[in-house]
């Protein structure tokens, strides 16, 4: 049974976030650089954008191609016919956000600028 | 915290290497801002896929919310609320092994932050960076029932009055006087794990280890006339900072952030009266 299991143990789960409707700007670089990445696989991928904690500054991005997950919990934004997922607990952190991608022979690829963030870690991945 | 993720969502907000803790073990850790401030601290105990994390009373809230939201939507990872559901019974024994056998423990407990499951109870030898204390961690429905039985085997259950009294006098910080503060300053460098990667005040911590040492420190003043919280100029140590103050048996024993000298003057004079000065842990 233990002291987190069996009888008069009940813990409620901390679920409410505030949700946002979601609004995301791609530069025209950073759109072609999507359709590259996504090569095709356009019907059946998409580009998930997330946040979570860690970092210097508070709250890590993440960015990464997969699946279609379907829209449950999730924002769907159609950018240049490619579609962008968010989900509804990193809405508020990550509405609004800019996102270019750079091609340079050191730091390059997708860079975000988010101007909900108070502050932002000098490698450009952390904010809060 | 329950989900397998669970350590790991822990292990980016706090300052203390945690990721490595066995199971059923406790460590305790420390959460900072980006200013690498202390902001809350705690003790995590590793139980399964579980986490039991208990933090401060004032800022349990604002560190569950930076857990709800700092979790990814992918990670299996659910935090939940346990205030009023499980107690931890702190125990300064005479003699530790004598205590576990009262609660029908035969394992010889050696290892320090090591848990031990006895029905619904856990049990641990714990370490901070101030003491070392036996832990009994608890179901609110077995609560009386365990202190009845510490008050049969003669254990004096202490009020939260006498235990700030005590924990001032013996020059144990609270998160009254760690809130806001740098942890070398509150004695608390051991809970800062260089060796972890990024966390909130990384950046902050890792210049202060390459300095060498804080500017400034807690410290334990002691006196004959009532000390009030707050901010005192003085002549040699400038603005000071008293966190934590109280007056026991006629005799104020205070907490207070004091520059750090080479030499460090034995006393200080505030509202021309005059404080000894003492080491933060004097057990």
């Amino acid at each position: 049974m233990g002291i987190l299991g069996g009888d008069g143990l009940s813990l409620p789960v901390v679920s409410e976030t505030v949700v946002v409707e979601v609004e995301l700007n791609f530069t025209d670089a950073a759109k072609i650089a999507l359709k590259q990445s996504m090569s095709g696989d356009e019907e059946s991928h998409v580009l998930m954008i997330s946040a979570q904690s860690g970092g210097c500054s508070g709250h890590l991005y993440d960015m990464k191609i997969i699946e279609d997950p379907g829209n449950d919990g999730f924002q769907r934004i159609d950018i240049g016919g490619m579609d962008v997922l968010v989900h509804n607990k990193d809405s508020s952190m990550l509405s609004g956000i800019i996102i270019d991608f750079k091609e340079t022979l050191m730091g390059g690829g997708f860079q975000i600028e988010n101007p909900n963030a108070a502050r932002s870690c000098g490698c450009g991945q952390s904010f809060g | 915290m329950r989900g397998a993720d669970s350590l790991n969502v822990l292990d980016r907000v706090v300052s203390t290497k945690i990721i490595d803790m066995p199971n059923l073990s406790s460590r305790d850790a420390l959460f900072c801002d980006y200013n690498g401030r202390i902001c809350d601290y705690g003790t995590i105990y590793s139980i399964s896929d579980n986490v039991l994390l208990i933090s401060s009373a004032t800022q349990h809230e604002i560190t569950r919310r930076t857990l709800v939201d700092g979790t990814s939507w992918e990670e299996d990872c659910e935090i939940m609320i346990a205030d009023d559901a499980i107690f931890r019974i702190s125990i300064y024994p005479r003699d530790s092994h004598e205590i576990l056998s009262d609660f029908g423990i035969k394992q010889q407990m050696t290892e320090v932050n090591q848990l031990i499951e006895s029905g619904d109870h856990l049990f641990a030898i714990h370490a901070s960076p101030y003491y070392e204390n036996i832990e009994i961690l608890v179901k609110s429905v077995n609560l009386k029932p365990i202190i009845s039985l510490l008050k049969k085997i003669d254990y004096v259950e202490m009020s939260p009055e006498r235990w700030e009294t005590c924990r001032i006098a013996l020059g144990i910080p609270s998160i009254s006087d760690a809130l806001g503060n740098l942890p070398e300053e509150l004695g608390m460098g051991s809970l800062v794990s260089n060796d972890k990667g990024c966390y909130p005040g990384q950046e902050v911590h890792a210049r202060i280890e390459s300095r060498g040492r804080p500017v400034k420190i807690c410290c334990k003043l002691t006196g004959n006339s009532p000390l009030v919280i707050g901010k005192h100029p003085t002549r040699n140590f400038g603005t000071i900072s008293v966190t934590s103050s109280v007056v026991f048996e006629g005799v104020t024993h205070a907490l207070a952030l004091l520059r750090l000298f080479d030499s460090p003057p034995e006393h200080i004079r505030i509202s021309g009266v005059e404080f000894l000065i003492g080491p933060i842990i004097d057990p």
